[in-house]
């Protein structure tokens, strides 16, 4: 039932564990995250793609987190990438003006080009989703602003607000738990007053999301009242010499794994460039 | 078969089942409320007093191993109960309902349920508007087109018990319907309460506070982790010491005066819950009236 | 324009109404097309341009944006570049759309400023999907139609409906005597 779903609210996907991977600096996978996903998004080949997929195929078996699990969240998605591949090859005639037609759909002309642009799409995408799913099931979302926050500093210097952006994560990862509750209130509200949720097309639905929707806007700003004099009852000005309530530690781990992951792009930025496929 | 009006049988339940959070909220409850009665639900927070309410309105509904609600002789879990039709004739005022207001205006907040159930025609809806929010204790002509949010406290959570009024239910639910009111909030809506009960509306009525409850109901259930530790008439749970003890439960103090008379030897009967009867049985006794 | 307590505070909670419309699948609604659902939660992203600014429409869209490219439920939010970029604009185009317009009043102010958030939003992300050649272009003309038009439509009545909600309840905007 709909009223029940924000019970289960989670907003990371953090599976506790002790391997390899879940050992590393958060600020380690982060910035190898980051390396990857950017490699990802500059060259463009099968081979490179290939690499990098087995390299993530590597890196899940290491984490230790139930493939199948992993794959479950994969499936609905890989029904949207076959439908995208399909609507990739039917409208490619204009992108690839010289290549040989595969078959005609009214106006449209199908072609190799769209074949292998939307197949190179299809891996790029497999690889991205694999690495987002790593990187949020091993570490937690609170633990990962923060070393962003940490890996991001030297920007502070230049006079970007860090810190407070920084809060803003924490206030925005902290609220979600309570306004899930404030959201079930709601709903069971409206059902203990007659609403029939689930019911309707888009119209329907759309009419009874707002008598849910604007008072859990509404509660916000009550919400942020409170918040505001609380913080400025206790003099907060800025984040200037918050402490972390955890320390961070590289280790020799995160050494290997940079070694690793600058080995694995760098690889993927050659064979990208030098390999016509 | 002839049933109370509500009757719950070994009913269990427990939150985020199968997860690290899992929390028993029941642990096998029974219940039952009869026609025109009114039942106190009595018990520290949490309990198990909102949940089971819950299931009282049809917004939880019993997995076969979990036990049995029958409300208003229906099996609630029975797949030709209407579970929509039990929450209009069996309403629930949710606790702090007066965040749950969503409409602009008191008007359209009240008529709200009464659009969604259907019960009144679009020309005769602000007619049954008004007339609930007078049952609730408030001014039709000074609330009607006001925005809910720019009343008190105490008037919010009577436009919210409006809400539910204007349904015409035949059992009200009501969760905690007089925490964090101000004395004044709280003594007009306790007013309202009682004016229902003795027009014979049967009531389930959830409080952390048994001093709010002894005026208003003739039954008792003192309830803690889930578990109900003492069922029965109003006089009955309020002897058991050890109950209310064991529950975290404080009698008020005008009982415990006539309490304290009695053991020392004074003839008074039951003890009363307004001051002004205990007063009188407590002159007769010492033959001074 | 800084960060003060108000807007940081704000910001955060803006951004966690953002996190559980995608979390609960609420922000969600079903329309006909491939893509399956219309979405609500660039809302908050809306609201916070609209009622706070520019800076606090750029840090909600920002919190929306990641959330989706980490939780991607469709898989060409897989690309940052179509999940994250984006989303930094809705807010901002918001607040400077309302800021120009507010006034006409304040309720097709609100109504304007909401549409022009949507659109940023669908625009940009079809946009960025056709420039990564995820998306033919005559298709993605076809989604933002189906989904920008009940988009708005649904942003613009909560836009609205908090904007008079607010207003009634705390006076915002009361200064200038619109609505």
């Amino acid at each position: 039932m709909m009223m029940e779903v924000s019970r289960y609210v989670t907003i990371g996907r953090y599976v506790p564990g002790d391997s390899v991977l879940h050992r590393l600096d958060p600020r380690t996978k982060l910035l190898t995250f980051g390396l990857l996903v950017s490699t990802l998004l500059v060259v463009k080949g099968y081979v490179p793609y290939l690499l990098l997929l087995g390299f993530a195929v590597v890196l899940l078996l290491l984490s230790r987190i139930p493939v199948r699990y992993v794959l479950a969240g994969l499936r609905p998605a890989l029904w949207v990438l076959a439908i995208l591949w399909v609507f990739q090859i039917i409208f490619s005639g204009s992108s690839y003006p010289d290549h040989p037609t595969l078959f005609r759909l009214g106006s449209w002309r199908a072609t190799w080009g769209g074949v292998h642009a939307g197949a190179l799409n299809v891996l790029r995408i497999s690889v991205l989703y694999l690495l987002t799913s790593l990187l949020t099931l091993t570490a937690g979302l609170v633990e990962l602003a923060d070393a962003g926050e940490m890996l991001l500093s030297p920007l502070a210097r230049l006079g970007v607000p860090l810190n407070e952006v920084a809060l803003v994560f924490t206030i925005a990862l902290r609220f979600v738990p309570t306004l899930a509750e404030e959201l079930e209130r709601l709903v069971k509200a409206q059902i203990s007053r007659g609403a029939r949720l689930d019911e309707g097309g888009f119209l329907g639905r759309a009419r009874r999301l707002i008598p849910l929707v604007v008072p859990l806007f509404l509660s916000i700003f009550d919400r942020a009242e409170d918040l505001i004099l609380a913080m400025e009852a206790r003099c907060y000005r800025g984040g200037r010499g918050r402490s972390k309530a955890v320390a961070f530690a590289f280790q020799p781990l995160d050494a290997l794994a940079a070694v690793v992951v600058l080995a694995v792009v760098a690889a993927a930025w050659l064979t990208g460039l030098m390999l016509p496929f | 078969m002839s049933r109370a009006l509500i009757e719950v049988k070994g009913l269990f339940h427990t939150y985020h089942p199968n997860t690290p959070f899992a929390r028993e909220a029941l642990r096998g409850v029974d219940l039952k409320l009869e026609s025109g009665q009114v039942l106190g639900l009595v018990g520290p927070s949490p309990s198990g007093k909102s949940t089971l309410l819950q299931y009282l309105n049809g917004l939880y509904v019993p997995q076969p191993d979990q036990g049995k609600v029958w409300v208003l002789g229906q099996d609630t879990a029975a797949p030709d109960t209407s579970l929509w039709e039990i929450r209009r004739r069996v309403a629930l005022l949710f606790q702090q309902p007066e965040q749950q207001l969503f409409e602009p205006t008191v008007l359209r907040d009240v008529a709200l349920g009464l659009r969604n159930f259907g019960v009144a025609l679009e020309d005769e809806l602000e007619k049954r508007v008004r007339e609930a929010l007078e049952r609730a204790g408030l001014d039709p002509e000074r609330v009607l087109r006001r925005y809910s949010r720019t009343l008190s406290g105490g008037e919010r959570r009577r436009v919210a018990l409006a809400c539910i009024l204007a349904l015409e239910p035949e059992v009200l639910l009501l969760d905690d319907p007089l925490s964090g009111l101000d004395p004044r909030g709280r003594w007009r809506l306790l007013g309202v309460l009682k004016s229902l009960a003795e027009r014979g509306i049967s009531m389930v009525i959830a409080s952390t506070r048994l001093d709010y409850l002894i005026p208003l109901v003739d039954s008792l259930a003192v309830m803690a982790d889930g578990r109900i530790l003492a069922f029965g008439s109003l006089h009955e749970v309020l002897n058991r010491e050890d109950v209310l003890r064991a529950a975290g439960l404080q009698l008020p103090e005008i009982w415990r005066v006539q309490q304290e008379l009695r053991s020392r030897g004074l003839p008074l009967g039951e003890p009363a819950a307004d001051p002004a009867e205990a007063a009188r049985r407590i002159a007769r006794a010492l033959g001074v009236a | 324009m800084g960060l003060n307590v108000r807007r940081i505070v704000i910001s955060g909670l803006l951004g966690a109404v953002a996190i559980l419309l995608g979390a609960t699948g609420l922000g969600f609604i079903p329309v006909p097309t491939p893509a399956a659902h219309a979405t609500i939660m660039h809302v908050p992203a809306v609201i916070g341009g609209v009622l706070e600014g520019p800076v606090v429409g750029l840090l909600v869209g920002l919190i929306f944006g990641l959330f989706s490219f980490l939780r991607a439920t469709n898989p060409i939010f897989a690309d940052p570049l179509v999940a994250i970029l984006p989303r930094l604009f809705i807010g901002v185009t918001s607040a400077y759309a309302y800021r120009g317009l507010r006034r006409l009043g304040m309720v097709p102010g609100l109504a304007v400023a909401a549409t022009v958030g949507t659109l940023t939003n669908t625009v940009l992300v079809l946009a960025m999907a056709v420039l990564r050649g995820y998306l033919p272009a005559p298709v993605a003309w076809a989604v933002g139609f189906t989904h920008g038009v009940p988009e708005i439509i649904v942003a613009a009545l909560i836009t609205v409906a908090v904007g008079l909600g607010l207003a009634r309840m705390t006076g915002w905007e009361a200064k200038d005597g619109a609505s």
